[in-house]
């Protein structure tokens, strides 16, 4: 096995093609160092502006009362987009909400410019370069492991060593991951240097993890490429056609089927669609019999005869009617992630998108990244309202009417004693959660793999 | 000759690479159809929402501000073959006299998310530019190394045919087989689309996609005149394989994915907050002019403007009170116009360098023939953001005939602009100026008198036929006004040069390099 395994680590490393692919890999190795920096250092402009102007939003409350207006919040990046973008520079980054009651409920949206002009693309990040290149790379190497020695006849005569078929296929196997472990190793770390010499990323614990489980996923997404050209190149015991069956097997996997998943998923769940269309239907309907019941708001002056009786039943009406409604909106947004999920499961057929996805949630960017913000989103909307609830109790003088600006306290209020949101990344466990289910699709893809070239290999004819 | 050439295409067809090629790209030419054409009749389905919500607005309008004659844009069939830009830009040009588009929007009626954006749908040129071009090189590549290491380059040789005979029958061999399983699998898709109810082609249609077929064609010629010209220059097959294996990712897969992430982010954009910022400031700039104009044209006072106010329209005030309104209006809607102008400014100025972005993408296409391809097709299928553009430049022609219209019939100062009341219409408050403002307030037993009065006058209003707006004369949109087919044709005609021109040489280098190859 030792020797076989040498034997193809050398006849690699003078092919023409290993060569070719070593210098490719290391081309868009760097241009992603170089795309990276750049985007970083758009990044770096984009954000301060947008933080200034979330900043002043602050300074704008000067009273509790004046304090029941809109906030925007707004999501940090992970760091690693270089690693796997997963959509970040598409998906939103930001939500917007409004602290009175008839309000709009919270809302994401995208807050660094996005240019929605070119079709959609993916970013050159690693696991493109990965899923793409290297998937191809694979079957560049390992097409004709066993057809080219059925068609010059040597694997005749390998076998008249004592040598089990398996340990033989174990050799070869091992020898093609090893030089494409080695290659994107150090293709890898120039893309890192780029990077780091650019000071677009700092070389810390975050960065030295995601590229170990980056590692993690590559092995298996290699090994199953790997394996399946071995195994087709038994079965089909002819050079040529071995490579048009794996092209194409490739075209379908890789390419083919993750582009159905949208009109698939569009076909299959319908989404809320305009849902600002109807989502204040319920506070009109409830104010127009409020109205007719004789509930209505009738200015500070007028209300104080009687502690604002009225307004307080107008305004516990209200808020159980928002609070339906935000019900109402959590549903919806969570009917337009679950289409996209749908989409994802069938992307997960593709064991490129088994990899693509496992990397993504791994190391926390993409669909987790979107979820969480949504999750701290809605929590620091409570968290806004309990610390003016707080602020409102202490004034006496104050109507108590909660979120409705006009019938709050008056009193000042130091913006800088608003809880500010802090983005926080999402937890390992989360990311792993949602890693877990692509990462054990693509150990499985791998076993299958595994099986199928060991089965054509035992039972191919050896004899040319 | 002809008989060289049926030899090729005899022997191809024997070959295992062709079947399982063509049972390749028949199953996905047909699912790609199928959800292509299904994924129509749902665009179809929201066009037709879309319009009938536009037409129901402009019959129900009762004043000038009502009006919207926004332009729903009809999604094209050839869209299923060259997607384009269509998924990432939507399809409606809002038009009105504060706003002025600078790209189709979206409207409430798609079914996806921002989410959903994330991910590539499919079309027929990937099948083409993916699996077909493959089969090019996979045929292409041994053509003449193969036949050298076989020997049997010497045996054609010593038939006595001159050597360009030999070239150009193995092409012409080499691609007459190619456009099999082009030509089968666009029938099928053909005849799946012809299946959906939804789809209808017009003459127009036709003739692009028999220039579409052309098109294909050539493209695959090209792929497979350059593998073929690769065997000529290379003594063995695996290494003419890898070369055309590595152009091959490089062209189709790799060039496609990197060209527009470079692209993206080699041009530098403004940060789109500066926008923002710009816009809230013309936007308080001109909140100030109007509390300018209020200040020196003060309102009548609350009294005046009394009436009931719906979605779109003010009704009963009193007729003192329309005068003032009438005036503010038509400054207000000129400073408004500003406005619309001055934001487009702005937010052109910040969207110029995303244009700069996704031209790049379209221009520098050309560097590769499966690019220069898929380019080609969606300027074919009217589907390219310089299509969209040039739709939203029709859109903004056509909203200034929109306002000229409005101009003509001085919607402006008029009172129909906010309020649907007859000249003779009795207000709500008779005598304004005897009103305390306590009288005012909903609970006081005047407003409730009043409001009696005004829902006997609500139905009166149901019945009266003055109130209808008439809208005749009111120019509509020409959605056939689009790029024209010679257009089309003009804008790309620099990608066909190329595509004819690459084709052409790669054919002639062959031929001059097959003189002097060694068949030994």
């Amino acid at each position: 096995m030792g020797i076989i395994f040498l034997h193809q680590l050398h006849d690699h490393l003078k092919s023409l093609r290993f060569q070719v692919s070593l210098l490719l890999l290391l081309l868009l190795f760097s241009l992603n160092g170089l795309i990276f920096t750049w985007s970083k250092q758009q990044q770096i402009t984009d954000d301060a502006t947008i933080v200034s102007a979330n900043n002043r939003i602050y300074e704008r409350a000067e009273t509790i009362s004046q304090a029941v207006q809109e906030y925007r919040i707004f999501s940090n990046r992970a760091g690693i987009e270089f690693i796997a973008e997963g959509g970040t520079s598409w998906l939103h980054d930001g939500m917007w909400f409004h602290l009175g009651i008839e309000e709009e409920p919270p809302n994401s949206g995208r807050f660094r410019s996005d240019n929605n002009w070119m079709i959609r693309f993916e970013e050159a990040d690693w696991a493109l370069i990965v899923r793409i290149v290297l998937s191809f790379v694979c079957i560049a190497l390992a097409y004709n492991t066993v057809s080219s020695e059925i068609e010059q006849s040597t694997l005749s005569l390998v076998f008249s060593n004592p040598l089990s078929r398996g340990r033989y296929l174990m050799g070869k196997f091992l020898a093609h991951l090893t030089v494409l472990l080695v290659s994107i190793i150090l293709c890898s770390l120039v893309s890192l240097l780029i990077l780091s010499l650019n000071r677009a990323i700092e070389l810390d614990f975050v960065i030295f993890r995601s590229y170990c489980l980056f590692l993690l996923g590559t092995l298996f997404y290699l090994s199953f490429f790997l394996l399946l050209s071995m195994g087709i190149s038994a079965l089909s015991r002819n050079s040529a056609s071995s490579l048009v069956i794996l092209i194409m097997l490739w075209a379908l996997l890789i390419v083919i089927i993750p582009q159905t998943s949208y009109m698939i998923s569009t076909q299959l769940i319908e989404t809320p669609g305009a849902w600002w269309e109807t989502y204040f239907d319920p506070f009109n309907d409830a104010r127009e019999t409020l109205t007719k019941e004789g509930v209505s708001l009738r200015g500070k002056d007028l209300g104080g005869v009687d502690g604002y009786a009225i307004e307080k039943i107008y305004a516990r009406r209200m808020n159980e009617i928002e609070k339906q409604q935000h019900q109402f909106h959590k549903n919806n947004i969570q009917k337009t992630i679950y289409q996209y999920q749908v989409a994802k499961a069938i992307n997960v057929l593709s064991p490129g998108f088994a990899f693509q996805y496992s990397v993504e949630s791994l190391l926390n960017t993409g669909e987790v990244r979107y979820q969480h913000l949504l999750k701290q989103g809605w929590n620091y909307l409570a968290t806004l309202r309990d610390f003016l609830r707080a602020r409102d109790a202490v004034d006496p003088d104050s109507p108590h009417v909660l979120f409705l600006a006009d019938y709050m306290s008056t009193m000042e209020l130091d913006a800088n004693n608003i809880p500010r949101f802090k983005y926080q990344h999402p937890p390992l466990s989360e990311s792993i959660v949602a890693g877990i289910i692509p990462l054990i699709v693509l150990i499985l893809d791998t076993a299958i793999a595994f099986f199928f070239a060991f089965w054509c290999f035992n039972r191919a004819e050896i004899a040319g | 000759m002809w008989i060289l050439i049926r030899k090729e295409i005899l022997a191809y067809l024997l070959t295992l690479r062709l079947s399982a090629a063509l049972i390749f790209t028949i199953t996905l030419v047909v699912m790609t159809t199928f959800i292509g054409s299904l994924d129509y009749s749902q665009r179809m389905k929201s066009y037709y929402k879309e319009a009938k919500q536009i037409s129901e607005n402009l019959d129900n309008a009762t004043t000038y501000r009502q009006v919207y004659p926004n332009i729903a844009v009809r999604p094209k069939p050839l869209s299923i073959f060259g997607r384009g830009v269509d998924r990432s830009i939507g399809s409606m040009l809002y038009i009105s006299t504060s706003y002025i588009p600078t790209s189709p929007s979206w409207h409430g009626g798609t079914n996806d998310s921002h989410l959903m954006k994330i991910l590539i749908p499919i079309d027929f040129t990937m099948v083409v530019t993916l699996l077909l071009s493959f089969l090019a090189v996979a045929l292409g590549f041994d053509n003449i190394c193969g036949e050298r290491e076989r020997g049997t380059l010497k045996q054609i040789l010593t038939n006595g045919i001159s050597r360009n005979h030999i070239v150009l029958a193995k092409l012409l061999g080499g691609i007459l087989t190619l456009t099999i399983p082009l030509t089968i699998g666009l029938v099928f898709a053909l005849l799946i689309l012809m299946a959906n109810p939804d789809i209808s082609f017009s003459p127009n249609d036709w003739v692009r996609l028999g220039i579409f077929y052309i098109l294909s064609c050539l493209f695959l010629s090209q792929i497979f005149s350059w593998s073929f010209m690769v065997s000529c220059f290379t003594r063995n097959s695996s290494t003419s394989l890898i070369i055309c294996l590595f152009t091959w990712l490089i062209g189709s897969v790799v060039y496609i994915n990197v060209l527009p992430s470079y692209s993206r982010h080699a041009v530098e954009e403004e940060p789109v907050q500066l926008f923002r910022n710009r816009n809230d400031d013309n936007w308080a700039a001109y909140e100030r002019q109007m509390e300018e104009w209020e200040k020196k044209n003060p309102s009548p006072g609350e009294a005046y403007l009394k009436g009931i106010q719906h979605g779109g329209y003010l009704r009963y005030a009193h007729p003192k009170g329309y005068e003032w309104l009438q005036k503010r209006n038509a400054y207000s809607i000129e400073r408004l116009m500003e406005f619309a102008e001055k934001r487009y400014k702005a937010l052109w100025a910040h969207q110029v360098a995303f244009a700069h972005q996704a031209f790049l993408v379209d221009r520098w296409s050309i560097l590769s023939p499966y690019t220069n391809y898929r380019t080609l097709t969606y300027q074919l299928a009217r589907t390219t953001l310089d299509d969209k553009f040039y739709l939203v430049k029709l859109g903004h022609r056509y909203r200034q005939t929109f306002i000229d219209y409005l101009r003509g019939r001085n919607a402006f100062s008029s009172r129909r602009w906010f309020s649907d009341d007859p000249e003779d219409q009795e207000p709500m408050i008779l005598h304004p100026g005897e009103v305390t403002p306590k009288m005012l307030t909903a609970d006081a037993p005047f407003m409730k008198e009043r409001m009696v009065w005004v829902q006997d006058q609500e139905k009166k209003a149901e019945r009266d036929p003055r109130r209808k707006l008439d809208l005749s004369g009111l120019p509509r949109f020409d959605i056939t006004s689009e790029r024209s087919l010679a257009q089309s044709l003009i804008v790309m005609t620099s990608g066909l040069i190329v595509l004819v021109l690459t084709l052409g040489l790669s054919i002639l280098i062959s031929m001059y390099r097959f003189q002097k190859y060694d068949p030994s």
